[in-house]
């Protein structure tokens, strides 16, 4: 259990730490592994269909040998038979054998064929020889009566039978040599001193002929042989012979010789071979072709190397081409990658643009990226300049010195002159102005703050101003709980006074009004019925154009308009409408933002 | 690792892997070759060495190897025997099946050639094996005269008592010829009988058969070795050998047919096809493998009558002896 710990341990710490390999390195792995696959997958296809094709062909090789060979052997005997049928039925049959011509016949017959035979000999039921050709003495006592091809021709009287290789024995031709033959026997009826007998005709055939046959299709380098038997498995030739019978080579005849003619596969002695028989006609012996395992893969080691060498040699190529594939395609990717990277690092941005088109759009795209970004970097700064500095404008605006003095000089008046009442009224108005200008420092108040503290304002001025105008509100409930920036009606309201209805005699009227726009906004309207202001000014009131006349520090709807947008953004602020000697309708368009805490939030951190 | 590492390392890999499949190619395109084996010996070529050479030929097909023979009958000495092997090592041979001859019996003269290429002796070793360490394949020399006179003995019921006996072989005084008489003369102890000659044909100047004509009369010859087996066959099938009987040692078809003609009683012959096959299947062993060590193999002999002469049993055997070329 402690090795499965560590192991698990190790193999966790090994893939934290495992870095995921680079695009190249990637795409170079993919082209590699695919080309492996199919370099493998190619070559060991192409070597198992050349080993098959090689198999098929020994094998097909070695049944057309065993045609042709067999045909050959039946061809010569064939031809034996026909010498023995010859010699029985156009001469044993047709002379007595006491006459000298049936020993010319067999002599011209022997003549004939003697390169293939070796003696023909007619034998009675007792063994005691009759005639032969060519004419030697007889071994003393070779005792034919035992020998197997006389005893096989007197027991199936019908038959020709072949007999085994075997040396003979039964001629004494003076000198040291020993034939080895094949005797082909049958018994035969004939005539001797006019008296039919039963006897056997033996024709021996030299066993070199058929030796000659099968040596030459056994001239193979690849371990492949042939041999024959008959069908009871009994050797009749084969290339090794003589190591069968001293038990240093171990044949499979016994199972072979049974088998008829086609195709096997078979294993013995611990190894498989494949087997071709092929049946000999008038003989029932079998032709059999052993193919071992070697020598269907004779020479195919050569062919295997040849084909690894010439995988590897392909796997080696295409490792090169993969690596130069692979890096042409990463290359753009990279310079792009150390570009961002430069970038990052704080140097100028300088984006890689080039490579394949979906490359250069990245990278151009990044650019642009990096390029608005600083634009809106610059802009937050900007604004976050101007919102300071008009912050500071309010602040500046909501402790206006002049209307304190003023106001708290008109509560001295009034305490002087005793008018208690009025001066309780005007210090009540004027905290209540202070509190909201102060708001706690907040920035973002309620429409219904901002409305007492201007209706505030206004009851201070009508007091300072003995009435010389008229102020109406219209506020609907509605709007009383949305947000609004603070101190933005009041400037209005002062413009309203200064510039509108300041100088009429007891005519002015300014009225306030709020509501709710059909689109879902706030709209509070300051209108007075001053004299109004000439067309061509009214777009350079809200910029700090020089040439329109300001009283006091000139901040009052600039402030307010930039005060508006910094916080509720572009579609709101103000907007005037005046006609001369009819009166200036000064609008605040809002949002309508509920008065929550969260909101309240949200629009004081921008 | 980087990627170029790698790619590197890969490189030189398959490159090495290439490299070493030319090599194994290249190799396999050249162990074509055939190795060559030269078998030198007396008369090697002559129709009575036909089942050693049938045994040579076999294993050389066998084990794929190239052989070529070299009579040495006229190697008479040391100075002779040194300039037939220096020849054949000068003319590149790989291995060497050698049966040492008459005047080449001291190792000096093969050591040299044995640190060059492995040599395989055959029968009729000169040598002291177990002081010398080297390889020979021959059948036990000491059964093959004991099995000789065991044939003899059954021949006459075990009862040869008061016979003559007459020994004869070419070179009585090898190695191989003492192990054989002392084997027949294991045998013939306290049977009675006397062993009245021991020839040795080499050391007349007269021919085998003129030699044999002018011995003793004896009733029983035994004759050691083919060479002496045909010659007394001879002599014996043309009735010269004053009535003797004859069992003898040989591995010829010549020496089979005496038998056959009754010109001899009993035969008993070494396994000369097994000799010459356990000879070149040892040499092959050792140029498969130089780190073989080669062994002696002892082969086996067969002791025929006239009657079983052609027994199934026998066929394979005659027919080793009978093959040419």
């Amino acid at each position: 259990m402690k090795w499965t710990k560590k192991f698990s341990e190790r193999w966790t710490a090994f893939r934290k730490n495992f870095q995921p390999w680079g695009i190249q390195m990637t795409t170079m792995a993919s082209f590699s592994a695919v080309v492996i696959s199919i370099a493998v997958i190619l070559g060991v296809v192409l070597y198992m269909r050349f080993s098959t094709s090689i198999r098929e062909t020994s094998v097909e090789r070695t049944e057309q040998q065993l045609e042709e060979t067999a045909s050959s052997l039946e061809d010569y005997l064939l031809s034996m038979r026909q010498i023995s049928d010859s010699v029985y039925y156009n001469i044993i049959k047709n002379y007595d054998t006491a006459d000298t011509a049936l020993v010319e016949q067999m002599n011209l017959l022997y003549e004939a064929n003697h390169d293939k035979i070796l003696t023909i000999a007619l034998y009675n039921e007792q063994g005691s020889l009759v005639t032969a050709q060519p004419v030697a003495s007889q071994k003393e006592d070779p005792d034919v009566t035992r020998q197997i091809w006389f005893t096989e021709a007197l027991d199936q009287v019908e038959n020709l039978h072949f007999s085994r290789p075997h040396i003979q024995n039964l001629f004494d031709d003076g000198g040291y040599h020993y034939y080895t033959v094949i005797s082909l026997s049958r018994e035969v009826e004939f005539i001797q001193n006019r008296r039919p007998r039963v006897g056997v005709l033996l024709v021996d055939m030299n066993f070199s002929a058929i030796e000659r046959i099968l040596k030459r299709i056994n001239d193979t380098e690849n371990g492949q042989y042939y041999y024959l038997c008959d069908n009871a498995g009994n050797i009749v030739y084969h290339p090794r012979n003589m190591q069968i019978s001293e038990g240093l080579f171990k044949e499979n005849a016994s199972v072979d010789g049974r088998r008829t003619n086609g195709v096997y596969d078979t294993s013995f002695g611990g190894k498989n071979h494949k087997v071709v028989v092929k049946t000999i006609g008038y003989t029932g012996w079998r032709l059999i072709g052993v193919i071992p395992r070697s020598a269907l893969t004779y020479g195919t080691n050569n062919i295997r190397y040849f084909i690894t060498m010439v995988v590897t040699l392909t796997l080696m190529l295409m490792l090169i081409v993969s690596r130069l594939v692979a890096s042409r395609i990463s290359r753009p990717i990279l310079l792009l990658n150390d570009s961002v990277k430069n970038y990052e690092a704080g140097e100028k941005p300088e984006i890689y643009i080039g490579g394949s088109p979906e490359i250069r759009h990245l990278g151009s795209s990044i650019e642009k990226s990096y390029l608005r970004i600083d634009e809106l970097m610059h802009q937050i700064v900007l604004e976050q300049n101007e919102r300071r500095k008009s912050e500071i404008d309010a602040m500046q605006s909501q402790i206006n010195p002049h209307f304190l003095y003023n106001t708290l000089d008109s509560i001295t008046w009034m305490v002087e002159g005793e008018k208690n009442d009025e001066a309780v009224y005007m210090i009540s108005q004027l905290a209540r102005l202070l509190r909201i200008s102060l708001s706690h420092g907040r920035t973002i108040i309620s429409v219904r703050d901002e409305i007492q503290h201007a209706e505030s304002y206004m009851n201070i001025q009508k007091i300072r101003y003995k009435d010389s105008f008229s102020f109406s509100m219209d506020i609907d409930p509605a709007i009383g709980d949305m947000c609004t920036v603070k101190l933005i009606i009041q400037p209005l309201l002062e413009n309203a006074i200064n510039y509108g209805v300041q100088g009429m005699d007891d005519d002015g009227e300014i009225a306030l009004t709020g509501k709710m726009t059909p689109a879902g906004d706030i709209a509070i309207s300051v209108t007075d019925n001053g004299m109004g202001i000439p067309e061509e000014d009214i777009p350079l009131l809200l910029t700090k154009n020089d040439r329109v006349h300001r009283h006091g520090n000139g901040v009052g709807l600039v402030n307010v308009e930039r005060r508006i947008r910094l916080i509720f953004g572009e579609p709101y602020g103000l907007t005037i409408k005046s006609e001369l000697d009819e009166g200036t309708t000064v609008t605040i368009l809002l949002p309508a933002v509920p008065f929550t805490k969260e909101n309240c939030e949200k629009l004081e951190n921008g | 690792m980087t990627s170029k590492k790698l790619f590197i390392i890969a490189e030189i890999t398959l490159a090495f892997i290439v490299a070493v499949l030319t090599a194994l190619f290249l190799m396999g395109r050249s162990n074509t070759k055939k190795k060559n084996v030269t078998v030198i010996a007396n008369g090697v070529k002559d129709e009575s060495r036909s089942a050693f050479r049938y045994g040579l030929r076999q294993a050389a097909k066998d084990f794929g190897l190239e052989l070529s023979y070299v009579d040495a009958s006229d190697t008479r000495d040391a100075d002779a025997g040194k300039a037939l092997l220096d020849r054949e090592l000068s003319l590149g041979v790989d291995a060497l099946i050698i049966e040492p001859g008459v005047g080449t019996d001291t190792w000096d003269i093969y050591s040299e050639a044995s640190k060059k290429v492995p040599i395989m002796f055959v029968g009729n070793t000169l040598f002291d094996t177990d002081v010398e360490n080297i390889s020979v394949t021959e059948a036990d020399q000491t059964l093959l005269g004991r099995a000789l006179a065991t044939k003899m003995l059954e021949s006459y019921d075990n009862h040869i008592s008061g016979k003559r006996i007459g020994l004869v072989g070419e070179n009585l005084s090898t190695p191989c010829m003492m192990e054989r008489r002392a084997g027949v003369m294991d045998v013939l102890r306290d049977t009675g009988c006397e062993v009245i000659y021991n020839l040795a044909t080499s050391d007349d100047s007269a021919d085998p058969e003129t030699s044999l004509a002018s011995q003793p009369r004896v009733d029983i010859l035994l004759a050691l070795d083919t060479a002496t087996c045909e010659a007394a066959g001879e002599v014996s099938f043309l009735g010269n050998l004053h009535h003797a009987t004859l069992f003898g040692i040989g591995d010829s078809m010549k020496s089979v047919s005496f038998l056959d003609k009754k010109a001899m009683l009993g035969l008993v012959v070494p396994d000369s096809f097994m000799t010459g096959y356990q000879s070149v299947s040892e040499i092959a062993q050792k140029l498969r493998s130089r780190f073989y060590t080669m062994q002696s193999p002892s082969v086996t002999y067969k002791p025929l009558s006239r009657s079983d002469l052609f027994s199934p049993a026998n066929q394979e055997m005659l027919f080793a002896m009978g093959q040419s070329a």
